[in-house]
């Protein structure tokens, strides 16, 4: 069995990953002990999409060097029974394990060698679906893979947290700014300091119950649910720093 | 629009709870599988549909198409007694963590095809709307791996409770998501809609929201 505390720690780090690099980076430091040394993640092509859109749809990619011009200029997107599984299928599954379609036995064949000879002899796929509805993956290759049941779901969980933090880097959705006015800011960093309601009011120079209305009014922008909770998200939202 | 009730209430709404229990019938024994379930009579309940349970039902022209339960984790719940294996460590225990359990959607409102559906996505921002003006700042989920993605789209942290483990039909982790303003903000923009979604009936409305109390 997977180790739990070393996988929240594994998930932690993914997620506090500052940049894509970092996240696959970190992903593959996790897989690399399994044999699965390179990463593709992104959201699905429809298919017939032209090879010069198709790398858009790729959210962070660790593929060993030439492995994906390759993919793209011979057009194996439209060959690959993995892609093929991944969209019908919701559980993680090995590469072997997707059924090739018998009009596509040889360019399959032909795209597997080469697949080998550049270090993917096979590899494991994660299917999952978004919340708009688009179907997006995280597939890991390698050459010499060891993975035990426990290990694959084990790291399939990891990719999902892996894939959702690649996609808050990519497109950070713009947070609605938090205004708060000028005083609250001011109550709400000192809130963070520990001082109390009192404090504040005497450093600010106002009254004790002014002081606790204008970290009242600083909890509800921020939509916190008491003190903790409202230093808490004002260091989120880059208020207190 | 969600409702929210409570449990203790119960016999103010007989026409929600009668839905709502004919619908979790129909999706989890009849849907998923949940053979332990599954009654004559076509209504779905359980020993955690007691006064400390809180009803979410999402109404539409007066019909509930779609509801959620909130259990409290200072009492018995799913997680700790009926799927203790999903959980590595102690489940967790506080006034600020609830769990979530039995999400569904009736079949004729899921417009999402494969991703979230309208019903499902107000909700979402139902239990968030909730949690917001209850003090509540976590939920306890165990859902299918795939929505840990959804979760994280919708800006809420996510952290898994112990690993995934086949239940009935499907794949299943317990985990915890954290939330807080930007994640309503998240979800609205998800929505295109930018109103409460939550209404409170019954006790729980005459109840004064603890988020005002600092």
């Amino acid at each position: 069995m997977a180790d739990y505390d070393e996988t929240l720690a594994f998930i932690t780090s993914i997620d506090d990953a500052p940049t894509v690099d970092e996240v696959c980076r970190r992903l593959l430091g996790l897989s690399s002990r399994f044999g699965l040394t390179g990463v593709i993640a992104g959201t699905m092509p429809g298919s017939g999409t032209p090879p010069s859109d198709q790398q858009r749809h790729i959210l962070l990619e660790g593929w060993p060097d030439g492995w994906i011009e390759h993919y793209v200029q011979r057009d194996y997107v439209h060959i690959d029974p993995v892609i093929e599984r991944i969209r019908s299928d919701r559980n993680p599954f090995m590469w072997d394990e997707a059924p090739i379609a018998p009009t596509l036995r040889r360019e399959a064949a032909t795209m597997n060698g080469e697949a080998r000879e550049f270090g993917l002899a096979g590899g494991m796929a994660v299917p999952l679906v978004t919340l708009e509805g688009k179907i997006a993956s995280v597939s890991f290759g390698g050459h010499h893979i060891e993975l035990s049941p426990d290990d694959r779901s084990m790291l399939a969980l990891v990719s999902i947290y892996a894939i959702g933090r690649a996609f808050r880097l990519s497109r950070p959705t713009s947070p609605v700014p938090t205004c708060l006015s000028p005083r609250e800011t001011e109550a709400i960093r000192w809130a963070a300091i520990g001082k109390t309601d009192w404090e504040i009011s005497m450093i600010m120079a106002i009254s004790e119950h002014t002081a606790a209305r204008h970290l009242a009014n600083a909890k509800r922008k921020l939509g916190a649910a008491n003190r903790a909770h409202a230093v808490a998200e004002a260091i989120r939202a880059g208020i207190v720093r | 629009m969600i409702i929210a009730v409570s449990g203790a209430d119960q016999a103010e709404f007989p026409h929600l709870f009668e839905q709502s229990s004919r619908l979790r019938h129909q999706v989890f024994v009849e849907e998923m599988g949940w053979e332990d379930l599954r009654r004559a009579d076509g209504r779905e309940f359980d020993q955690f549909d007691d006064e400390h349970a809180v009803h979410h039902f999402c109404v539409r022209d007066g019909a509930v198409v779609g509801y959620q339960r909130m259990l409290p984790t200072t009492r018995p719940n799913l997680l700790s007694s009926v799927f203790p294996e999903l959980c590595e460590g102690t489940p967790p225990c506080s006034d600020r963590i609830w769990e979530l359990t039995r999400y569904c959607v009736a079949p004729e409102h899921r417009d999402g095809r494969r991703g979230v559906s309208t019903a499902g996505s107000e909700l979402i921002a139902g239990f968030v709307e909730w949690g917001m003006s209850s003090g509540i700042d976590n939920v306890i989920i165990e859902f299918e791996p795939m929505w840990v993605l959804r979760a994280m789209q919708l800006q809420f942290l996510a952290r898994p409770l112990g690993f995934q483990r086949k239940i009935g039909n499907q794949q299943i982790v317990a985990t915890q998501v954290t939330f807080g303003q930007r994640t309503i903000d998240a979800i609205r923009a998800f929505r295109g809609a930018h109103a409460p979604v939550l209404e409170l009936w019954g006790r729980l409305g005459e109840a004064t929201p603890q988020a005002l109390a600092v």
